[in-house]
């Protein structure tokens, strides 16, 4: 069993309410619904809440967990003893990392005959970033492979190395696929077939990333 | 631990709690054996234990050390257990204790770990021995661990069922293992995995272009050497 996410309150309540929050009421949903979602007693999880979770008469509430392992985030509504709404947020995290996501616009260097997909998928979990490139290959102009475009927030601290195994030079498959590092807002991509190199990928005919390809790359060094 | 990055603590008791020079007590979890807690985000200053509240009931910033380990076993990771006490004016003591709560996580993402112990098709025997995997879950990262795997081909394609229902991924997620072997012999590229919704893993070689149904050559074939990947659980 996973280890459960404390829960806070969202919203600071003045302590001089407290009085005024005897009896208060929380309930759990699933995010964006009125489906019920079970919140704990204990970080193990082993023992649920029942819902609402109710205020003592001074206004305070047991501890709470979330459960990481339910499919989605949490609806959280706080009201009153007598069940007058004080606030309600959607959207409440189970995991305690962060998480964002977004996608990008890329711009191709290498070809004369870019390829047809620019869309790039980027998942931020914490400091490390999951990268889902776009596939396609396109006609080289002789010079070597890179996108430009990567937004200023997935800029890492240092030079990252990401590895993509389906990759095609000069109209074939490329064994051992190709290589990409991040350098700034640029990512430029070496082929795997020999030793490393960034000079490659200057041969003719289509060139480039043959299947969506996902690569993991940490943000911070600290 | 000059790189860590502490974790904010707060109250667990979500409580109008401004209780004058309260004591704020951080112990490994479950024992009585004090462990630090931290001015600074980068676990450099140790508060004094217990932390004081001030005369109005509050208390400064305190984070929590990733690093913080188990005093009896080097190396093993711990959470803390906080308990708060109320003081006596008249000399300070403790009085009364207000919450004592256990496992206050020291890291800010979740963790879990366990085995998968599942089945490969694609073999004419079984290498059942071979089939446990082992996985790490950071909140929504999963860190698989894939060990060697190599037997007879039955000319079928290679796959292994399945991963637990926790670690199944929302959406297809794809991985690269760079050691396999193919026909008895080294396959140049590795292999691919693609791991699916409903926790099967399919294998493809990477020495030709993508196909989810290659690797139905005869010999031996699997992957050559302990390989780890990284994958995401959802995306939203």
């Amino acid at each position: 069993m996973s280890k459960g996410t404390p829960f806070f309150l969202l919203e600071q309540i003045a302590i001089d309410a407290g009085a005024a929050l005897g009896g208060a009421q929380l309930y759990f949903y699933q995010t964006g619904t009125t489906t019920d979602q079970d919140v704990y007693t204990e970080a193990a999880l082993s023992s649920t809440h029942a819902q609402p979770v109710v205020a003592d008469s001074g206004g305070t509430f047991a501890d709470i967990w979330l459960n990481p392992d339910e499919s989605v985030d949490y609806r959280v509504r706080l009201e009153d003893s007598d069940s007058n709404l004080i606030f309600q947020v959607d959207n409440v995290p189970r995991y305690r990392e962060n998480f964002e996501s977004g996608s990008f616009t890329v711009t191709w260097a290498g070809f004369s005959a870019d390829p047809g997909n620019t869309s790039c998928s980027w998942y931020r979990i914490g400091s490390v970033i999951s990268l889902t490139i776009p596939l396609g290959t396109g006609t080289s102009n002789l010079t070597t492979f890179s996108f430009s475009g990567l937004p200023a927030a997935l800029v890492p601290d240092s030079a990252q190395y990401l590895h993509f195994p389906y990759a095609q030079d000069s109209g074939a498959h490329l064994a051992g696929g190709a290589v990409g590092i991040i350098s700034g807002t640029v990512i430029k991509f070496a082929p795997a077939d020999v030793a490393y190199s960034l000079a490659g990928w200057t041969a003719s005919g289509a060139k480039g990333i043959e299947t969506i390809g996902n690569a993991f790359y940490r943000l911070r060094d600290s | 631990m000059a790189d860590t990055l502490g974790t904010p603590f707060f109250l667990p008791v979500q409580a109008q709690l401004a209780i004058a020079r309260a004591k704020l007590y951080f112990y490994e979890t479950t024992t009585t054996t004090g462990e630090p807690a931290y001015k600074d985000v980068r676990c450099k200053a140790p508060h004094p234990n217990p932390v004081r509240a001030d005369i109005r009931g509050k208390f400064p910033p305190i984070y929590l050390n990733p690093d913080a380990e188990d005093s009896g076993a080097s190396g093993v990771p711990i959470n803390y257990t906080a308990q708060l006490d109320s003081i006596d004016d008249q000399d300070e003591a403790s009085t009364t204790t207000l919450f004592d709560i256990d496992d206050i996580p020291s890291q800010r993402e979740n963790f879990y770990t366990g085995a998968a112990g599942g089945t490969y098709t694609g073999f004419a025997a079984d290498p059942v021995a071979s089939g446990n995997y082992t996985y790490y879950q950071y909140g929504r990262l999963v860190n698989l661990i894939l060990p060697a795997v190599s037997a007879t081909s039955d000319a079928t394609n290679l796959t292994w069922v399945t991963l637990p229902a926790r670690i199944r991924p929302a959406v297809i997620q794809y991985g690269h293992i760079p050691y396999a072997t193919d026909n008895s012999a080294h396959l140049v590229g590795g292999c691919t995995v693609q791991i699916n919704t409903d926790g099967q893993l399919h294998f493809a070689p990477a020495d030709a272009g993508y196909s989810e149904t290659g690797w139905t050559n005869t010999g031996t074939k699997g992957i050559a050497a302990q390989h780890s990947l990284w994958y995401r659980l959802d995306d939203g």
